[in-house]
């Protein structure tokens, strides 16, 4: 509240503000804190009391079923692949071409941009059924493949590092002229080390995006070798241990507890990506 | 975008523009650009997920206006539209304008608001299917404690849409207050001092200056919850309710998904992805003149 707010109305937007908090961090703790208690203990929750947040007798015993039923090694070494495959190689081939869209004159340079930028209106879920043609056709159907190479370049990407590569002063191409660089190397060499704050931030939104992938996942791959962890937990629920609510909860606590870690490390880069461009990971 | 301006290299041109931006374009084209041609093409199809294709031309949207299941879903979707733009965009921008402060108190507020973000999605959907759980369900609990009867959510035709709408709003909400600050951000200080010297209390001051120079960004804010809210809810319905019960929550993203993966028809499940799609997109574009008209 800025200074000379009337009383009530900050007393109202303090009241609304402690609500949210609540609302925000009441389900988390518990839903979280489940997975430290036994199914029993659960089961004997009913109203409410300190017990209802604070496990009786804490247990890890669910985290080691769930590492066993979806054989967690595996789970998470093919997740962990996707998702920084998915990063390296797309910040790599989107900074290309963002570059070439900044700074390059060519023939069909505005074309080809316009139709890049405007697929970032179309969300995936519309185009999941020719996607998953083209993947079906191409054979990489239950293949690792199908969840990284259709997403090694965005027109949310390139239009992000076009914004930055087009603000970085053109007295440094010409140095680089002067300095006899050519440009792949003034590309290589000088751009992509300026530009390290836009890519890890493009990195981060990147990362997070495919740690959070799901439809793509669950439709592409039904061989339990290349499970992503999404999917895993999903798989659990849904053909196997349907009333183990203490199994997925540690499940839960797995799929969630890595990203809010590197969110609370990076959050300033991560909420500048996001504030600049309004897209959400 | 602007016209090429004078590039500094030698011999500008040539093939090397084409080959910085080939590999973008080749993944985009085969996973993006061709699958749009495609989806168009498979919704005047008879096709069904083995492979088969007979060109039929529109009787799959001649189809959908008489299936029963769409108009099922069509109504759930904009039910959940209406209700998710209209509070969601609210209760992040009353949440933006009284969290704006740069002081460390809101800052930790704006980090813990920002936690159901970052969550994955799946993760969110267990979280709350269990804490509307009718036998160990969080509000259940508290239901019992106040004495009141206990309730099936998602499980109850009455209520399960609705306790979807809150999960999901749950989950976004704050997202939306980030974009909200930026565009705080942007407005000068200047113009609330001048404000207060003209003798304008807080809420004039919102009403008279916050708001209007925010209108850009909350017509911003408009479209994507609108995109958002009737595309990118596939996750929530698919783990928490299946569609269900009896159809209810049969969002079209999700009866899109089951009538192509489940039942087989990608030729009836295109054509509801095209309508969804251009669904979209002429109420997206009515915001985007309702807003510009105002803005004259």
């Amino acid at each position: 509240m800025r200074e000379g707010a009337r009383p009530n109305a900050v007393r109202g937007g303090g009241v609304l503000l402690a609500i949210l908090v609540l609302v925000v961090l009441v389900p988390m703790v518990w839903g979280f804190g489940l997975a430290f208690r036994s199914n029993e203990e659960i089961a004997r929750i009913g109203g409410l009391s300190l017990h209802t947040f604070v496990p009786v007798q804490a247990t890890l015993d669910n985290f080691s079923r769930f590492f066993a039923a979806v054989s967690i090694g595996r789970v998470l070494g093919v997740t962990v692949f996707v998702c920084l495959s998915v990063t390296v190689v797309s910040l790599m081939v989107n900074s290309l071409a963002a570059y070439a869209f900044a700074r390059m004159s060519f023939r069909g340079r505005s074309l080809f941009f316009g139709l890049i930028v405007a697929t970032m209106i179309l969300p995936i879920e519309i185009l999941i059924v020719p996607l998953y043609r083209v993947v079906k056709d191409a054979g990489l159907m239950n293949t690792l493949a199908s969840l990284i190479v259709p997403f090694a370049a965005s027109g949310f990407g390139i239009f992000f590092m076009r914004q930055f590569f087009a603000g970085v002063p053109r007295e440094l191409d010409e140095a680089a002229v002067i300095d006899g660089c050519g440009r792949t190397r003034y590309f290589f060499r000088i751009l992509v080390p300026l530009a390290r704050t836009p890519l890890v931030t493009l990195g981060l939104i990147v990362f997070l995006q495919q740690w959070d992938s799901f439809l793509v996942p669950v439709t592409f791959i039904s061989r339990t070798e290349n499970m992503v962890l999404q999917v895993a937990i999903n798989n659990l629920y849904a053909h196997i241990y349907v009333n183990d609510v203490a199994l997925l909860a540690a499940g839960m606590v797995i799929g969630a507890v890595p990203v809010i870690a590197v969110f609370l490390f990076t959050q300033r880069y991560y909420i500048a990506g996001i504030t600049t461009t309004g897209i959400k990971g | 975008m602007s016209a090429p301006r004078h590039t500094a290299f030698p011999g500008a041109g040539g093939i090397q523009p084409y080959l910085f931006i080939a590999p973008a374009l080749l993944v985009i084209g085969l996973f993006v650009l061709y699958p749009v041609i495609d989806l168009f093409y498979l919704s005047l199809c008879k096709a069904n997920i083995l492979g088969r294709t007979r060109f039929l031309g529109l009787d799959n949207f001649a189809a959908l206006l008489t299936s029963l299941d769409f108009a099922n879903s069509l109504r759930a979707t904009v039910v959940f539209m209406a209700v998710v733009v209209v509070v969601q965009t609210a209760l992040a921008l009353v949440v933006a304008l009284l969290v704006e402060s740069e002081s460390r108190f809101m800052g930790t507020l704006r980090t813990i608001y920002f936690l159901p973000v970052v969550i994955p999605f799946v993760v969110a959907s267990f979280l709350w299917k269990f804490i509307y759980d009718p036998d160990v369900g969080l509000i259940n609990s508290v239901l019992q404690f106040l004495h009141l009867p206990r309730t099936g959510f998602l499980a109850n035709p009455s209520q399960a849409l609705g306790s979807l709408i809150a999960a999901c709003v749950w989950k976004a909400w704050a997202f939306f207050t980030m974009i909200f600050l930026s565009g705080l951000k942007e407005i000068p200080r200047e113009l609330y001092e001048c404000a207060a010297i003209e003798g304008a209390r807080p809420v004039q001051r919102i009403r008279w200056v916050t708001l209007p120079l925010l209108r850009r960004v909350l017509l911003f804010v408009i479209v994507v919850t609108t995109m958002d809210s009737v595309a990118r809810v596939f996750t929530p319905v698919f783990v928490m309710t299946q569609g269900g019960p009896r159809g209810v929550t049969d969002l079209l993203v999700y009866y899109d998904w089951r009538t192509a993966f489940r039942v087989g028809d990608i030729g009836f499940a295109s054509a509801v992805a095209v309508f969804m799609f251009l669904f979209v997109l002429v109420i997206n574009l009515v915001q985007l003149r309702l807003g510009r008209e105002r803005d004259a």
